[in-house]
């Protein structure tokens, strides 16, 4: 079996009085896709927060490559190779696509690596290469998440989670997007994805987890949780 | 055409002025209440390099500006940074602390150097005259250094890495966060900014006021009315503001009287907030830093 690349245990938090994550423990594999799964406000995008240092873990660890992140400052995990693409879209809407990207290669000190990563990067989304002077505010919902992604793989992360990938895209263009996805894998980087669209992620991942309430209530292969009722049912509720 | 030339040499000072002031909104979004009181500290600096040490102009504004930078990167490290760290909704809080920190640095210079009104010669003797209108060597001298001081100030914001963290942190923090920025660090290199800049028109100003622990209330009533001009954290909106300020106030003097200099800042405010509150700069540019 591969290296394990992140490993969460027991992990909790909440905000203010409201308890979010309930002792929450899942595990990612070297280049793995692994699926968090689950209605909203379940617990998924917290996870993944407090996993990338946005939101304070108040109990459990979190290893990635069997280190403590807890000795490592939110801004210091992308040197790790541990890069999250948050929801909302993380760019900078008043930045050029190019400068979008440039802060996403923020810590290559090298100019000739910084290059390298970007002519990758646009060899990826030739789109971006195409709009790359134009504010990225301006571009379409669809380019601004081909943006983020791109600007989130600049740095060459091991790990790459992504938050509601689909959100407000139209099905075409999610299936473009799990297109270039499955080439970024192809590249080494390991995924976390984060989706509503249960069907399509899990014939796209390799194994899940699904969770309900800040729990993980189910976890196992991906095509066996597409096969289980309860999945659908933490979904739905009942 | 002389109060023009006089209006863009003042309007420059207040460009600088108010991108110091701006700079910490656009990146922080909050108001730095004790802004005015850097401004205050630079002229005692500017004082006492005149006075005691007898120090030339370009080494005292050197000195200036390092020092104040320092005193600028110092204030975040030292009180802002532990409310950021105890409070996660920050602004206010932070808000209220550059008020006491107003109200603190006013009365220890007060004890220090007591309410004297600190006054020094002019820094260069001269004019230049050009047919019938003249500009003192000194005057022109604060332009050519304050519109330096712009121009640096864009080239930084634009063209360096430092330029692309500030911006980055203004427009999106937690994407800058994940991005490896640290943000404690742009925050606190933020005020050190903000700091050298009010540094230069607190040296180059002395000359033409004095020192003394409320001097400060001049230039934060400045920076208020051109942040608001170009709009909350817009720093190309904050130059043009700035220049228009310093136009409309000789002009104001000039053609009308003295008196109503010091109130066309207050209704500069007033009508844009009024007819538009986003401020001008965002007619030039959606961004907002440079």
């Amino acid at each position: 079996m591969a290296n394990e690349l992140l490993r969460v245990e027991e992990l909790s938090t909440s905000y203010g009085d409201l308890r979010a994550l309930w002792g929450v423990s899942l595990e990612v594999r070297e280049n793995e896709i692994v699926a968090l799964l689950g209605g909203n406000g379940a617990g998924k995008s917290t996870s993944l927060r407090c996993i990338a240092g946005l939101h304070p873990v108040q109990s459990g660890t979190v290893l990635f490559e069997g280190r403590d992140l807890r000795a490592v400052k939110p801004h210091r995990r992308i040197r790790e190779g541990l890069v999250l693409i948050p929801e909302e879209r993380g760019i900078f809407p008043m930045m050029s696509v190019e400068e979008n990207l440039k802060v996403g290669g923020f810590t290559i000190r090298e100019k000739a690596g910084l290059e390298t990563a970007l002519a990758w990067v646009y060899g990826l989304f030739p789109v971006l290469r195409a709009r790359r002077w134009q504010p990225a505010g301006s571009l379409s919902g669809g380019e601004q998440q081909m943006l983020s992604i791109g600007k989130g793989l600049v740095s060459q992360p091991k790990l790459l989670m992504l938050d509601e990938l689909s959100l407000g895209l139209a099905p075409v263009l999610v299936l473009k997007l799990l297109d270039l996805l499955k080439e970024i894998h192809a590249n080494g980087v390991t995924l976390v994805l984060v989706d509503q669209n249960v069907k399509k992620i899990l014939s796209f991942c390799h194994r899940g987890y699904v969770f309900e309430n800040g729990r993980i209530v189910l976890e196992g292969k991906a095509a066996d949780l597409a096969a289980d009722p309860r999945t659908r049912k933490a979904y739905l509720g009942r | 055409m002389q109060y023009l030339v006089n209006g863009l040499i003042i309007g420059a000072v207040y460009a600088v002025i108010g991108v110091g002031f701006t700079l910490i909104f656009g990146i922080m979004q909050i108001l730095n209440f004790a802004y005015g009181e850097l401004f205050m500290i630079a002229a005692y600096l500017a004082y006492f390099g005149v006075t005691v040490f007898m120090l030339p102009l370009w080494l005292i504004l050197i000195l200036a500006m390092a020092v104040m930078f320092l005193i600028g990167f110092g204030i975040e490290k030292a009180v802002i940074l532990p409310v950021r760290m105890k409070i996660p909704d920050w602004v206010v809080p932070v808000i209220l602390v550059t008020l006491a920190l107003q109200i603190i640095l006013q009365n220890l210079a007060l004890i220090l150097e007591g309410g004297n009104f600190l006054g020094i010669p002019a820094y260069i003797m001269g004019s230049l005259r050009v047919g019938n209108f003249s500009v003192s060597y000194e005057r022109l001298l604060m332009f050519g250094i304050c519109v330096a001081t712009l121009a640096g100030i864009w080239l930084l914001l634009r063209k360096t890495k430092l330029g692309l963290a500030l911006q980055a942190v203004s427009q999106n923090r937690d994407a800058a966060i994940l991005s490896g920025i640290n943000t404690n660090t742009v925050y606190a290199l933020c005020f050190g900014l903000s700091g050298l800049l009010i540094s230069i028109p607190g040296v180059l100003m002395m000359p033409h006021l004095y020192a003394y622990p409320t001097v400060g209330q001049v230039p934060i009533m400045k920076a208020f009315a051109v942040t608001l001009f170009g709009g909350m954290g817009n720093v190309a909106g904050a130059i043009i503001g700035g220049f228009i300020l310093g136009v409309a106030e000789t002009l104001a003097a000039g053609y009308i009287s003295a008196l109503v200099k010091d109130g066309v800042a207050f209704a500069v405010m007033i009508l844009i907030l009024v007819f538009y509150p986003a401020g001008v700069g965002t007619l030039l540019t959606r961004r907002k830093l440079g």
